[in-house]
This record gives structure tokens, C-alpha cells and sequence, in this order.
């Protein structure tokens, strides 16, 4: 049973590397960018794909997650280029990069509500400031979880000890 | 398996930054670097050749050496996966030493084998520090050597454990310190009464002195950059805040920002040492200067400063002594000396669960399994892996001879860029088995041939110089050009198509193995030319003097470097 559900997974493990997606993604892009798209190279293709918030990949429609999915065969490295059409510019190059990736990979960007906009990549599709508060979030959830452990373990420590205190009161009361 | 999956399969490379291939490429190159001139590879930096006197691990030598055969990235994956379950016996059966029995000294295993340090090194992609039986079998050995009682052989095993920790990496001997001084220091002590606790002391220092004093010259000969080159190469000593935050569970944005950087301590584990005196009363078995020394090394690791003076009390070594090199690695990765508290603590909780267990069965398997999240949930693993393919570009078996690889010279804002194109480079070699212009290992300081030579090349067939570049490189010895077309950026892209026919010879172009390259054959001379290293580091010098190495955007690369004519 453990053998063949190895296998399956082996299998599975190699099947990956048949076709790569990658996805790439903007969080809530400020109001000055009309719409965005991402051109680049995968191997000896180029591609020139649009960003929408239309629920493509892993979001939900209307959300302000701008996503686009890129499938090829398997590469280690996308260089790719992402642009905007803004109202000052109808072609603003916001980031120009050459990124690692593996399977089911996602390339995020945050937008700065600057004119022109600044790029940067970040984790998650969330503005700076949510992003911050996700990250002390796993901080705060860290430190819970710690006292979780803690306190679990004086209420453990605690218990065992007072089993024995009232067979002690026994036996001197018994003297 | 589960922990480090998918590495059981041996179908891919491990890791989210470019150390997994580099090390893949080591195991390949190490039945090279023992059978030629000692750790010297003709090989890798290519026309000069390398010597390789700093290895991070000399003990994978002799394990590529033997089952290099296997394939570099299946070689690296099965050791990873038989150096965490080795690690892992290894650490329960100190906490058994300690006085832990079964199943619960399992705890001891999953603290220090599938802690955040581990995850770390596993996501990083140099997998070798979890090939760590040592360290636990040194502490063994060590905490039976510092016993009453103790006979010197317990002694020369803790040596002969220590130096294979050492022979590991630098980084688990420094690690170990802790551990051979709180250990020890009881027994120091009482030596003033009682000389009898000296031998087996005595013993371990003789046994651990020879090697030692070989690994110390060898690191002195092998070259390489001294302190203050380690201080400007990057992760720099981090602040206190810093520090503490990588002790705790890693954010979302650790591989991305954070270079998969974390030391996150098991709740567990530290729970447990916390409630031991409680629990456990005496010190029969040694488990306070356990616990001591564990804790002492977490505080080294919080307050780094602190530790470095400790190691050099009397002021500043000279810059490139042995001693000033191991206290400016040491700065940069100080939370790394935890091992030693991952250990200490994970087998002082695991004696505090087996004592537990014994009146309340069923919390102790809640406790077991809470220390089960603190492996896989806390540094969400195998989940967070990446992994690469290890199938290389077919266009390199077009020609033959010394390739030089060229790459975007800044082409990504990806961290480690030069390191990413170094280590595929190299690993491609692994494969294709060709000599190549890089320097497959670089200390700090360290200047490689093939980043002159890509620039030196790239700024000559920008400038329609395209016969007089392959004049050069086949005076060199190079049998071809290898173009990493697919990662350039479209201008510059265009441009070098276009002007590589004029290096003169066939073209070949693939996009299997990851990438799209284009090959180029220069047809070198059936003996290549030799050089004088001199000659050679004179003309990297004069290239760098020309910003052909830093950081200036390829068309603003100045100077055309001539590299020296061969006499």
C-alpha cells in the first residue's frame, strides 16, 4: 500500500514537468492604471499577455487581484516585462525582470499610487499596508501559538503535580 | 521522506535559490577534485583552471567520489533524504544518553532534524547540513566523556564525531563549540581535585588535533578572501529585532525577502526544558548543563557581538587569520549557532515527555503530535519547496571543448542574480562534462574568469567584433560559445542573434533542459594553449579596473579588454 501510494506520487511528481503555469499577479493597482499586460520571453516564444480581474487563476472576479496565467513548456527562468496603460502614458513599463520559477509559481507585484506607478514584487497580492499587518499577523499567530504550547504544558505539569499533593495531605493526616 | 518530499523521487533539484544546483555540481566534481592535484579541478575556470581549498563540506568528497555515478541531482536528494532520518536517530538516541526512552525521544529527532534551521538549509538547497548524525553523536559521546566515571575512549569517539562535524561544515563545528564547553565544564572543575576527569578530555583533544590542525591549513592555503571580504559579501550581522523575528514561524514573504532565512525554535521542545526542573528534580543524568548549554547558545546566537569577542578577546587577529575568517562567517548567520540549542533542548524535552508520560500517557501523544506541527506546520514543509528540473540545454553536446557560458550580466532583480547564472552554469557542467569558465566556488573576493570573459565577449559582438572575439577565445582554448538567448531582454537579445554567426562557427540552438541557448563552435586548437596564472589574473584585474564586473548596464559597459597574448 505504502509502495504504490509512493508511486502515485513519483508519477504525479514527474507528470509536473510536463507543462509549467505560472501565474502572475497585481493587487489592487491604484486608479491612474487603466489596464495592464505583461510581454516577455518563455524559452525562444515571446508572449504578450493582459492582466484582468475577471477571476482568471486562483481569484475571484471583481476582487482588485489582477491576474494572467502563462503556460509552457518547462522553463527555469521567464524574463518578463510589466506594463501599464496609464492616463499620463499608453505605455509605462513598470517592471522589467528575469525571475526563477517551478510549477504553479506566482510572480505578484504591488503597485505604488505614484504617478508613474512603482513596481515591486511582493508575496502576496495585498496593498503595502494589509501586507504588513498579514506579516505581523504570523508574528502575533507565532507568539499564540507558543503560549498555546506553554500553557498546555503548565496546565499538564500543574495536573500531575497536584494528583500527588492530596495523597501527601492523606498520609499526614493520617499521622 | 514526507518532510523533505519530493527528494525520495530523485527526479528534481531541490531549493528556491541557486545553492542546490552549485551543490549538485560539488557531489559531481568531487571523484575530480580527490584524483587530480588535491581539491584542484582543470575543469572549472577554465583557461587558468581552479583550486578549491574552501570547501564548505570535505566530507561530501569522498561521498560524490563513490556515488557520483548515481547522477548529481538524485545523488543530492537521496542523501538529503537519508541525512535527515540518520539525523534523526542520532538525536533521539542523545536524549535517550539523557535518559528519554521510546517512542518520546522521537521528540528529540523531529527538533533538531525538521527544525527551522534544517528547513532552512533544505530550502536553500544545501542539504549536506542535515547529513548531521555528528553532531548528536559528538554530544553523546562528549556528555559520557565529562561523566565521573568516564574512560578516555568515550573521549577519542567524542573527537572522532566532532571532526566528522567539522569535515561536515564549518558551520555545525562552530555550532558544536557551545556543546564542548558546557559540556566540559563541570568536569573542569572538578579536575582541580580530581585529575582522573581530565583524561578522557585530554583524549578528545588529541584525537580532534591532527585533523584539525590539517583542516586549519588547509583552509589557510586554499585562498579565498579574508574578514573583512566576508563582511561586504552580503547578509550582513542582522540586529537584534531581525534575529528574534527568525526565531519565530516564517512570514509569507521569507523566500522572497527573506532568502529563505529562519531559525524558528520548536514551542515544544522549549516548553518542556522550561518545566524540566519541575518535572524532572535531580540532575542524575546530566540534564541541567544540557539544558544550560543550550540556552547559552541561544543567547550567543541573540547577541552575536557578544560571541565574537568571546572568540577574540584580545582585540583584532590579523584580517585574514584563521581565527578573524571564523568570527566574520560566524556574523553573518549568527542564528545559526542554535544546532546547539535545537539539540540540547529538543533532548532535555524529550527526558521531560518520557517522565510526563509516565503518569498521563495520552497528553504526552498530544504533546508528540504538537511537536509534530512545530516540524511540518510551523515551517510549512514540503509545501514550500520548489523544485528545478535537471535535465541540461541538448545544445551543449553540439561541440566539444571548453565552453564559455554567457549570461545577462544584472539581468534579474532577483536576489543572488550572479550566483543563479555560477551555480546552473556549473551544474550544466555536471552533465555535459565540458570545461567551463566559471569558478564553481567562490569566496568572497574571489574574481571569476567567465564573468570577464561573457562581458568581454557580449561588448565585442555589440560592437560588430565579433572575428576578433573568437580570435581570443580560441587562442584561449574554448571549443564554443554558449548563449543564454531566452534570458536576455529584447533589444539586447536581437542584437546578439544577430551578430553571433561572425564568432565563425556552426550554430546550434535548443530549448530543451530549461532555457533557450544557442551554441556557437569556434574550433580551437587540438592543444590548448598554456597560461601563466600570472598573466591571467593581471588581465581580470585590468577588466574589473574597466567595470566589465560591476554593476553597470550592459550597454554601458566600458573598455574592450584584450586578454594577454600567449608566449
Amino acid at each position: 500500500m505504502s509502495a504504490s501510494l509512493l508511486l502515485a506520487l513519483a508519477l504525479s511528481a514527474a507528470a509536473e514537468d510536463a507543462q509549467l503555469t505560472v501565474e502572475v499577479v497585481v493587487g489592487s493597482p491604484p486608479p491612474q492604471v487603466g489596464s495592464l499586460y505583461v510581454k516577455g520571453n518563455w524559452l525562444d516564444k515571446e508572449f504578450a499577455q493582459a492582466l484582468t480581474d475577471d477571476g482568471d487563476g486562483s481569484a475571484p472576479t471583481g476582487d482588485g487581484i489582477w491576474t494572467t496565467t502563462l503556460r509552457g513548456p518547462p522553463t527555469r527562468m521567464i524574463s518578463l516585462d510589466l506594463i501599464a496603460t496609464t492616463q499620463s502614458a499608453p505605455s509605462q513599463l513598470l517592471a522589467s525582470t528575469t525571475e526563477p520559477v517551478g510549477d504553479r509559481d506566482r510572480i505578484t507585484f504591488a503597485l505604488s499610487n505614484t504617478s508613474p506607478p512603482q513596481a515591486t514584487r511582493v508575496a502576496l497580492a495585498r496593498p503595502a499596508r494589509q501586507l504588513e499587518r498579514f506579516e505581523t499577523a504570523t508574528t502575533v499567530a507565532g507568539l499564540g501559538w507558543f503560549a498555546l504550547v506553554f500553557g498546555y504544558v503548565v496546565w499538564l505539569v500543574d495536573g500531575r503535580f497536584q494528583r500527588s499533593e492530596p495523597r501527601r495531605r492523606r498520609r499526614g493526616d493520617r499521622t | 521522506m514526507l518532510w523533505t518530499w519530493p527528494a525520495i523521487t530523485g527526479l528534481h533539484l531541490l531549493g528556491h535559490h541557486p545553492d542546490g544546483p552549485g551543490t549538485a555540481w560539488f557531489l559531481s566534481a568531487s571523484g575530480r577534485l580527490l584524483s587530480g592535484g588535491w581539491l584542484d579541478d582543470p575543469f572549472t575556470g577554465w583557461p587558468a583552471g581552479a583550486h578549491y581549498g574552501r570547501p564548505d563540506s570535505f566530507l561530501q568528497l569522498p561521498i560524490g567520489a563513490l556515488l557520483g555515478w548515481l547522477g548529481a541531482a538524485r545523488l543530492l536528494s537521496w542523501l538529503t533524504v537519508a541525512g535527515v532520518a540518520l539525523s534523526i536517530w542520532a538525536a533521539e538516541r542523545f536524549a535517550r544518553e539523557l535518559g528519554a526512552r521510546a517512542p518520546w525521544s522521537l521528540l528529540a529527532g523531529l527538533v533538531f532534524a525538521l527544525s527551522g534551521l534544517a528547513s532552512t538549509a533544505l530550502l536553500e538547497g544545501y542539504p549536506y547540513h542535515l547529513v548531521n548524525p555528528w553532531m548528536p553523536l559528538f554530544a553523546t559521546a562528549w556528555l559520557r566523556a565529562t561523566r565521573v566515571g568516564a574512560r578516555p575512549q568515550d573521549g577519542v569517539w567524542a573527537g572522532v564525531w566532532f571532526v566528522l562535524t567539522l569535515l561536515t561544515t564549518a558551520w555545525l563545528g562552530i555550532a558544536s563549540i557551545p556543546i564542548a564547553l558546557g559540556f566540559a565544564a563541570p568536569a573542569l572543575m572538578a579536575a582541580r581535585h580530581s585529575i582522573d576527569r581530565l583524561w578522557p578530555l585530554l583524549a578528545a583533544a588529541l584525537t580532534v588535533a591532527l585533523p584539525g590542525l590539517f583542516y586549519a591549513m588547509a583552509f589557510s592555503a586554499g585562498g579565498g578572501g579574508g574578514a573583512d571580504d566576508l563582511a561586504t559579501a552580503g547578509f550582513p550581522t542582522p540586529d537584534l529585532g531581525l534575529t528574534l523575528r527568525r526565531f519565530l514561524p516564517p512570514g509569507p514573504s521569507i523566500d522572497l525577502h527573506g532568502y529563505t532565512q529562519s531559525a524558528a525554535l520548536p514551542a515544544v521542545a522549549l516548553a518542556l526544558t522550561v518545566a524540566a526542573p519541575r518535572v524532572l528534580g535531580g540532575d542524575s543524568t546530566g540534564w541541567r548543563r544540557v539544558a544550560l548549554t543550550g540556552a547559552g547558545a541561544l543567547g550567543l546566537a541573540l547577541a552575536p557581538v557578544l560571541a565574537a569577542r568571546a572568540l577574540s578577546p584580545s582585540g583584532t587577529p590579523s584580517q585574514d587569520g584563521l581565527s578573524s575568517v571564523i568570527i566574520a562567517a560566524f556574523m553573518r548567520f549568527p542564528d545559526r549557532l542554535s544546532w546547539a540549542t535545537l539539540l540540547c533542548l529538543g533532548a532535555v524535552g524529550a527526558v521531560v515527555l518520557s517522565r510526563l508520560a509516565e503518569r498521563r500517557p495520552r497528553a504526552a501523544a498530544v504533546l508528540l503530535a504538537l511537536g509534530l506541527v512545530d516540524a511540518f506546520v510551523v515551517p510549512r514543509l514540503p509545501w514550500r519547496q520548489r523544485t528545478m528540473q535537471t535535465d541540461v540545454p541538448s545544445a551543449y553536446a553540439a561541440h566539444s571543448g571548453p565552453v564559455l557560458d554567457v549570461w545577462p550580466q544584472n539581468g534579474s532583480q532577483a536576489p543572488a542574480w550572479d550566483l543563479w547564472t555560477t551555480n546552473l552554469g556549473c551544474y550544466y557542467q555536471s552533465v555535459h562534462q565540458r570545461p567551463v569558465a566559471d569558478l564553481c566556488l567562490v569566496s568572497p573576493g574571489q574574481v571569476s574568469p567567465r564573468m570577464a570573459l561573457q562581458n568581454y565577449t557580449v561588448a565585442g559582438l555589440l560592437t560588430d567584433q565579433g572575428p576578433t572575439v573568437a580570435e581570443t577565445l580560441r587562442s584561449l582554448g574554448f571549443g564554443s560559445v554558449v548563449l543564454h538567448a531566452g534570458l536576455f531582454q529584447a533589444t539586447d537579445q536581437a542584437h546578439l542573434l544577430r551578430a553571433l554567426p561572425t564568432l565563425g562557427g556552426p550554430l546550434e540552438s535548443s530549448t530543451d533542459g530549461g532555457e533557450w541557448v544557442v551554441a556557437v563552435g569556434l574550433d580551437p586548437p587540438t592543444t590548448p594553449p598554456q597560461h601563466a596564472d600570472l598573466h591571467w589574473q593581471e588581465w581580470l584585474n585590468a577588466c574589473i579596473k574597466d567595470a566589465a564586473l560591476k554593476n553597470e548596464p550592459l550597454r554601458q559597459v566600458g573598455g574592450f579588454c584584450a586578454p594577454p597574448r600567449v608566449e
